[in-house]
């Protein structure tokens, strides 16, 4: 079931700074593992614009260990990309592309984001009614934790 | 309809539970098993451990007194809809239990496990916030209670820790000159709330309202507080035209769901017809 | 002397196995060394395999194999045929197993066999595939668009077939006509859901060579036929068995692919395979049904007569055809679209495409409901326009009685026999019609919202003239056998070729060989569902046990009753043909006190004391029924709804039925067919439709999404009937366990949208869902 995805945040920092952190797997692992509901096992990147990774993703009990890839699709430094991302758990899939669009603003970065999710297999057939309201949950708090990260790791450069 | 393997203990004592939870971090709580077996068997749950408490004894059962009612967690639903004492005091969750799934759900499903469970659908959560209910909680450190406003946290997701079992809700003593109702709109399919409204309200001296007090489930991520309607009937007139200003208001700032069954604009709309619905019938109860 | 078992209710006599819970079903079936099967299905509609890697299942403990698509082509087997062929079909080949490509979520893609469910399930998730995934469309008409994705390279645009049929000049009709409508209409997709899913157990015997399948299929004998295709297994080296079934619906009549692969694993391991499937796979393995999008043109005159019917319709097929799935949009919906009206002018034209869904196919009533719903819909919508009552615009264009010979119809098929008016009178009198017009204005005044709808159908039942099935492209005769069988004791067993599940042939068939042999029920048996102890039947589907299997009782039985003859003519000492039979005794004509009983003469037929040698012993016999037309059962359905303007929810408050499905065996049987076809019909109207994403993500894939009905939403039903016999079997009677589906569903609409009519609303798509509803009402 697709589900779009849309917002903004701000990140306390410099926009070429976050545009240098966002694709280092570090900053990326430590912000997925501040959405609740997602522990990240492992995540690397194995080229200059593919990662791999294997997180355990789930609301209260409902929870799988998935295997996923990012890609980087497109990106124009430092204010443009778009990847996707892509996950599967037994008979689950998700994935998903995203624009990301970063504006200086005092010193500060505005990251818009949009794009669109799925979600496949048995999550899609038994538990449609959830997925807008986990797709946000994940979105939301996914965002946010970025730009908590992004400033911090900023911080310490 | 397989379950992925997994261990299973049996304990007798609360204590005994609270001891295995806090052993196995991964573990769930086993009660009626009405949404944790459907989605074990989906293998979208995969819990390593399940603790049942089915066997524990002292967690089912309603008593009413004049202190206010308490319903042990393991009370199933069908037990809750047929008491006569609690529908005296508190008519607004024997409505609610009789509402919930179908009999077979109803005949095993218990308000612990709905409550701790969390579902966004779900009827009970309404009715709690509603009503001022507090949820008894017993985890490593001993036991504690927490209100109903505090207790549903987001999504699936409640205040109780993992290695807390709630053993029993209460419900505040009936005061005079109030009334509650729940009013649901049913998913055709599975019959969760696609939005179900409780509403309590007191009645002052001259008739005129005292205190509302509005939960909403199903329409959100979580069940949550009408706070504008309540606020704008706190010391109105209740009449059709000021319950319907007020019930306008019920849906404003919420984040509706959206799914196959309902839009959130759909939803939204639902919430205010049934605030008002549920309001009047609270007020019928109350004089 | 008629005994008059026939037309008297009976108790059903399978009821008390099946509700003390004694019934056999498949999944009850334990057999030595059993191992249990689980398919691996595709979670993605449409992809291209790039990789299947089963070494880890292999491996898991207690997986004894893991076969994919390539293992079972190796091993011979061959595609699931299509069993009705209609010209520049194209068919795309269906491999038991996807080899390459998948086409649908559900898709089988592997199979893994273990000692126990647990195992198999568990290393499903250890079979590593690659996909491709490749774009997806699930839309009947959008898959006939330029750049749509492909699915079948022997499909080119996804048309499996084009399809068309008319009488008359209907353009030419709708130029002179004084009003057209043109609009668009929905048949959504249901998924028939029986209460129990598929099960299948193979086993093989390696010594000699037999293969025993034990299946849930509506039609043993039919599956033997396409499994010895598909598997090369020899039919006298194949048995079919189908004892107890949870309910079919048209949904348990085809081949599966997991009856295939559980034969082929059997053969493979020589252990016995069962495979039992689950709610959530039935609803994307099993088929589905209707799924039409229909353009359509109606043209009428100012006094309501409707002058053509204009319909171009997109069949959604699903990702493969399934064995019948040709037949039920062509021939059993196009010229069923001129119902029970003299209407001359049609043109009707169908396109059936493939699509990245699951299969559809005949799904109970099967075309007609499709095609019900349309022309019932559309003469509403005259009314509509003309500001006429439903009623009058029916009266108008209705075909007058015809009882003693056929009416034939602008396209196709010939009516055997029906009073509509007669229905259609007692319907509005049962109903209390006018009182009803007359709350629902006064109703109407305070803001209440009540709707009267009113659906006229016929339908068609007992396939078939075996000669014009098979004209049509039927790729089996639909004939029905019966071999009746009388014991020493006068006993009697019935082998009958049609299978029950829900029918109650047990007590039906018994009643009409105790009527007529003049017996108690309890005195006959009645064996079905085993290839190797009955003779050939074609199945039960398209309500035709009666009309055909029925009838192949009752000719067997007069068959007996001759034969019998022949022992009581020398038992009497009398000539032949003064001989005769009634009230289950044989007498010489005019003298009924020396009568020779029944069980007397079943005695002689095996004792042989009487009679000289010339005279064969034994006393049974067989039919090969083959009706003269099919039948044509009809009726007038009248739904009464209340509408609640604040959400749109509607409730059902009354629903009063005419039914018109010939002689009637047991009227409670029937009765219970008429209450049951009217839930699943007025389900659809309301709650019921099968729902994708554009991924192709099966939404509605569990009960908690996909919304069926439940009694306390329902009234009780004012069931009645009118018998008017066909003509075209010795029973005079039509098939009774569809029209209550197709009945209901334009009636429950209709009643909606006459609800509606004071906002404006001439139409809106099913089902009827409350958001829908209040969205309609918020356009006034």
């Amino acid at each position: 079931m697709a589900l779009k995805i849309q917002g903004k945040v701000m990140v306390d920092a410099p926009r070429d700074q976050v545009w240098n952190l966002l694709f280092d797997a570090d900053v990326l692992k430590h912000m997925a593992n501040k959405i609740p509901g997602i522990t990240v096992q492992r995540l690397v990147q194995v080229s200059d614009d593919k990662y791999e990774g294997a997180a355990s993703i789930g609301v209260a009990m409902i929870k799988g260990k998935y295997d996923g890839t990012i890609t980087v699709l497109e990106k124009r430094a430092p204010e443009w990309v778009r990847f996707r991302g892509d996950g599967k758990s037994g008979a689950n899939w998700t994935g998903g592309e995203m624009v990301l669009t970063l504006t200086e603003q005092d010193g500060k970065t505005s990251m818009a984001y949009e794009g669109t999710g799925n979600v496949g297999g048995t999550l899609a057939s038994v538990g449609q009614r959830l997925i807008d309201t986990v797709g946000k949950h994940f979105v939301q708090h996914g965002t946010k934790a970025l730009a908590a990260e992004l400033a911090a790791r900023s911080r310490k450069q | 309809m397989f379950p992925a393997k997994f261990e299973y203990y049996a304990p007798t004592t609360v204590n005994q539970a609270v001891a295995l939870l806090k052993k196995h971090r991964d573990a769930k709580v086993l009660a009626g098993g009405h949404s944790l077996l459907p989605t074990m068997k989906l293998r979208l749950a995969q819990p390593p451990v399940l603790v049942d408490i089915g066997k524990v004894k002292g967690l089912a059962g309603i008593k009413v007194a004049k202190g206010g009612a308490t319903i042990g967690a393991l009370t199933t639903h069908a037990t809750i809809a047929a008491s006569k004492d609690l529908r005296k005091q508190c008519p607004a969750i024997t409505e609610a239990a009789a509402l919930i799934g179908d009999m077979q759900v109803r005949n095993r499903g218990t308000i612990g496990g709905s409550l701790s469970h969390a579902d966004p659908a779900a009827d009970y959560p309404a009715v709690m916030i509603a009503l001022g209910a507090e949820m008894k909680a017993v985890g490593p450190k001993g036991a504690r209670t927490i209100n109903a406003s505090h207790f549903f946290k987001s999504l699936m997701t409640t205040a109780l820790k993992p290695s807390e079992v709630l053993t029993e809700v209460r419900l505040p003593p009936h005061q005079p000159n109030s009334g509650c109702a729940y009013v649901k709109f049913p998913n055709p399919a599975s019959r969760f709330a696609v939005a179900g409204v409780c509403a309590w309200i007191a009645l002052d001296a001259k008739g005129r309202c005292a205190k509302a007090s509005i939960g909403i489930t199903g329409a959100c991520a979580t069940a949550t507080r009408a706070s504008k309607t309540e606020a704008a009937l706190r010391g109105k007139e209740l009449n059709e035209e000021t319950i319907a200003a007020a019930a306008a208001q019920a849906a404003d700032g919420l984040d509706c769901l959206s799914d196959i069954h309902a839009s959130a604009e759909y939803r939204a709309h639902l919430v205010t017809v049934l605030t008002a619905r549920a309001i009047q019938q609270a007020v019928a109860r109350a004089k | 002397m008629a005994t008059q078992i026939i037309g008297s209710t009976v108790k059903r006599r399978e009821d008390p196995r099946l509700i003390t819970g004694a019934g056999k079903y498949t999944d009850n079936i334990v057999l030595p060394r059993m191992t249990f099967m689980a398919i691996l299905r595709s979670p993605h509609a449409h992809a291209r395999i790039k990789k299947i890697d089963a070494s880890r299942a292999q491996k898991h403990p207690g997986v004894l194999a893991v076969y994919t698509g390539e293992d079972l082509k190796k091993g011979g087997v061959n595609p699931i045929p299509v069993g009705f062929v209609l010209p520049d079909m194209k068919t795309a080949q269906h491999h038991p197993l996807a080899i390459d490509e998948v086409h649908y979520v559900g898709d089988g893609m592997a199979a893994v066999v273990a000692t126990d469910r647990y195992t198999a399930k568990d290393a499903l998730d250890l079979i590593d595939v690659e996909y491709e995934t490749l774009p997806v469309v699930v839309d009947g008409e959008k898959a006939t668009h330029a750049g749509a994705p492909q699915l079948h390279p022997e499909a080119p645009d996804n048309v499996a077939y084009y399809w068309k049929v008319g009488a008359g000049d209907a353009d030419k009709a709708l130029t002179e006509a004084d009003g057209v409508i043109k609009q668009r209409i929905i048949n959504q997709r249901l998924i028939p859901t029986a209460m129990e899913p598929r099960v299948a157990i193979a086993d093989y015997q390696p010594a000699t060579g037999d293969l025993t399948l034990y299946t849930t299929t509506q039609n043993p004998h039919l599956i033997r036929l396409l499994m010895a295709l598909v598997l090369g297994q020899p039919e006298h080296k194949l048995r079919v068995v189908s004892q107890d079934v949870g309910g079919g619906f048209g949904s348990k009549i085809y081949l599966y692919a997991d009856e295939v692969i559980a034969c082929f694993a059997a053969k493979q391991l020589a252990r016995p395979v069962k495979w039992t499937e689950e709610r959530t796979e039935n609803y994307k393995a099993t088929i589905h049904g209707r799924d039409h999008i229909t353009d359509a043109e109606v043209g009428y005159k100012k006094d309501g007569t409707i002058t053509a019917l204009k319909v171009k319709t997109w069949a959604n097929q699903g990702a493969y055809l399934s064995n019948f799935a040709p037949l039920i949009p062509t021939f059993f919906y196009g010229p069923m679209l001129q119902g029970v009206y003299q209407i001359s002018n049609f043109f009707v034209e169908v396109w059936g495409t493939y699509t990245n869904t699951t299969p559809v196919d005949a799904y109970r009533g099967a075309g007609r409901p499709e095609a019900a719903y349309l022309i019932e819909r559309a003469v509403d919508w005259v009314a509509f326009e003309l500001k006429m009552d439903p009623a009058e615009v029916r009266r108008k264009n209705m075909i007058p009685p015809f009882t003693s010979a056929p009416y034939q119809t602008s396209m196709v098929y010939a009516y055997d026999s029906g009073n509509y008016p007669a229905t259609l009178e007692k319907a509005l009198k049962n109903a209390g019609y006018a009182d009803l017009r007359k709350k629902q204005a006064e109703l109407r005044k305070q803001g209440k919202y009540m709707g009267i709808g009113i659906s006229t159908y016929v339908e068609i039942t007992g396939a078939a003239p075996a000669q014009v099935a098979a004209s049509i492209g039927a790729g089996v005769a639909l004939v029905e056998s019966a071999l009746v069988r009388v014991h020493p004791t006068g006993k009697v067993v019935v082998y009958t070729g049609s299978h029950a599940h829900g029918q109650g042939h047990e007590t039906t068939f018994a009643q009409i060989v105790a009527d007529q042999l003049g017996l108690s029920v309890d005195d006959v048996e009645i064996v079905h569902g085993d290839t190797e102890r009955t003779p050939w039947g074609a199945g039960t589907y398209g309500s035709r046990s009666q009309p055909v299997g029925g009838a192949a009782v009752y000719v067997a039985t007069q068959r007996v009753i001759e034969k019998g003859k022949k022992f009581a003519t020398h038992m009497l000492e009398a000539a032949e043909a003064d001989v005769v039979f009634e009230g289950g005794k044989y007498f010489v004509k005019g003298t009924p006190s020396k009568a020779i009983t029944f069980q007397e003469v079943a005695l002689e037929a095996y004792t042989a004391k009487k009679v000289p040698a010339d005279v064969e012993s034994g006393l049974e016999a067989i039919s090969f029924f083959n009706p003269s037309n099919f039948t044509f059962p009809n009726g007038a359905h009248i739904a009464v709804v209340m509408v609640d303007p604040d959400t749109g929810k509607v409730d059902l408050t009354r629903y009063i039925c005419v039914d018109d499905v010939g002689k009637v065996i047991n009227p409670m049987i029937v009765e219970g067919q008429i209450h049951g076809g009217i839930v699943q019909g007025l389900a659809q109207a309301l709650w019921e439709g099968a729902v994708y994403d554009d991924d192709g993500q099966l939404l509605s894939g569990s009960m908690m999404d996909y919304a069926l009905p439940i009694a306390s939403n329902l009234p009780s039903f004012e069931t009645s009937r009118t018998e008017t016999p066909s003509p075209v079997n010795p029973l005079g009677a039509k098939g009774a366990g569809e029209a209550g589906t197709i009945g209901s569903t334009p009636a429950v609409a209709n009643a909606v949208m006459d609800a509606l009519k004071p906002f404006g609303v001439r139409h809106i798509d099913m089902p009827l869902t409350s958001e829908k509803v209040w969205r309609a009402m918020q356009k006034k």
